[in-house]
């Protein structure tokens, strides 16, 4: 399973907020960057999140899941109130995001293929995915966190895993440059 | 279109999420948000019990080094040509904007300032290797005007009640300075500002210029951006000696203001028609060019007239100048 932050501390051990934020937070913008595939948001969210969160720590029983799950559902709930908000990932908003140093990895492949059509996906199916494929969960562990049974799981990834399987090419044996060239 | 098997699909899947994930931010501006939130709620409390600051500076004066809490976050080291100032405030006094940010490497200062009307602000950070502000601890340990700055012992000097000057170790290398002008109160603010300072969101100053290759025994010493609005931004370039005292003896600056030209004679200057002034008096050589942009690039110093075109010329040009917080809280 995919680690939000390095595993410092085992889960169940308190932390302060200060701890936890500093082991954490790099993870959870990653997790969040994923999930909305939109920097910018990924870290108004992180950032609601915490705040939040820091307000009532010591009444909070498991920080790590508790913040995930609040990331999660402010990115369901906030995809749904704030729809102008969010850009899909394109070589221009990402390099306007990325550090002036050219980026080799920019390249545009069946990977980018692959996430922009995943950006297509209902919300739920597209967390699902990360959950799974990024964050390594089982079924009932998003079940939990989407609040949902591990059939509605297993039926969202099936159905998300159908929609990408059909419309990805199969993987380039050469990578071509993208927009950017 | 083919299908992909599952194996493919998943491992599509896992890299590209992974591809994704690198493109998440860096935590600088969600730390920030936090300890500002915390400084917010914290500044409804009382402020640090006297005891604890009559303690602090006992410990100091009988010559006991303390530290009981540096300014969190890392340091950032400025670079040649992308240098940053790496100390922020999390809170400065309602309708202040910022229009001024300059550093450099090395041992430059970083200094970034606040206006609003009259009122100034001014943060400022000095390396302890310069040997101007190496002893600074040495003068804070003598000096009876004390205050407790996130754990460290500072001085607080030209207080008049509009003005102060408030000066602490934030950590071992670097020394600090809030001026505070003509703000009433000047004292209070400039604690509530420093106690607010963190390295948590360092800023590039990322001007429309910076030096191409300069005459021998010159450096790059610090870039400067200035402005009321990102409309109105400027870069100024400064160059020193590389070796001690660094003082500037070059200067560049791009900007839309004209420089004077009454006296000068036209010559070749990038590949157009500029203007060349001789040194007369207390005035330096200068240099100037209007750039395509319609900004003007002016080139000043003591050097030979071949030096400052030689130095107009090779001055490289950022299509993208970072102005866009010239103007901002």
């Amino acid at each position: 399973m995919q680690q939000i932050g390095p595993p410092a501390r085992p889960e169940g051990v308190t932390t302060s907020f200060d701890e936890f934020v500093e082991d954490r937070l790099d993870g959870l913008l990653r997790y969040a960057t994923v999930l909305t595939d939109d920097p910018h948001l990924a870290q108004d969210i992180v950032q609601e999140v915490l705040l939040r969160a820091q307000q009532h720590w010591a009444k909070i029983d498991s920080p790590p899941t508790y913040v995930r799950r609040m990331v999660t559902n402010e990115y369901l709930s906030w995809r749904r109130r704030a729809v102008r908000r969010v850009v899909p990932s394109s070589h221009e908003v990402l390099d306007a995001l990325s550090p002036p140093e050219a980026d080799p990895s920019a390249a545009y492949d069946a990977r980018d293929e692959m996430l922009a059509l995943l950006a297509t996906l209902p919300r739920k199916q597209r967390a699902a995915i990360v959950l799974r494929y990024y964050e390594g969960y089982s079924d009932a562990e998003i079940g939990e966190v989407l609040r949902c049974g591990a059939s509605t799981v297993r039926s969202q990834i099936s159905r998300a895993l159908a929609t990408l399987r059909t419309c990805v090419r199969p993987l380039p044996t050469v990578l071509t440059t993208g927009a950017g060239e | 279109m083919n299908q992909l098997s599952e194996h493919e699909t998943e491992t599509l899947l896992r890299e590209g999420l992974d591809r994704l994930a690198e493109r998440a931010p860096d935590g600088h501006e969600v730390r920030n948000a936090l300890v500002r939130a915390r400084q917010t709620r914290r500044r409804g409390r009382p402020r640090l019990a006297l005891a604890a600051v009559a303690a602090a500076v006992i410990a100091v004066t009988a010559g006991v080094p303390i530290v009981l809490h540096a300014v969190p976050g890392e340091q950032v080291t400025a670079a040649a040509g992308r240098p940053v100032a790496s100390f922020t405030p999390g809170w400065l006094p309602d309708g202040f904007t910022e229009q001024y940010r300059s550093s450099g490497p090395g041992i430059t200062p970083q200094v970034r300032r606040w206006f609003a009307g009259p009122g100034r602000i001014t943060l400022s950070a000095y390396s302890t290797a310069d040997p101007d502000w190496s002893q600074t601890a040495l003068r804070i340990a003598a000096l009876k005007d004390q205050v407790v700055v996130g754990g460290r012992v500072g001085m607080v000097t030209g207080d008049t009640g509009t003005a102060a000057l408030l000066t602490w170790m934030a950590d071992d290398r670097h020394v600090l300075t809030v001026a505070v002008e003509a703000v009433p109160g000047a004292r209070a603010v400039a604690q509530d500002v420093a106690e607010s300072v963190t390295t948590d969101d360092p800023v590039r100053v990322r001007g429309e210029a910076r030096f191409g290759p300069l005459p021998g025994g010159l450096r790059e010493f610090s870039t400067t951006v200035q402005g009321d609005s990102p409309g109105d931004g400027s870069t100024a370039l400064d160059a020193s000696a590389d070796t001690a005292p660094r003082v500037a003896a070059l200067h560049a600056t791009v900007g839309a203001g004209s420089p004077g030209l009454g006296g000068t004679t036209p010559i070749p200057v990038r590949g157009g028609t500029g203007a060349y002034r001789a040194p007369a008096g207390p005035l330096e050589g200068m240099v100037a060019v209007q750039l395509p942009s319609g900004h003007w690039l002016t080139v000043s110093g003591r050097q030979p007239q071949d030096e400052l075109v030689a130095v107009a010329n090779a001055v490289v040009l950022d299509p993208a100048p970072e102005y866009g917080w010239l103007g901002t809280d």
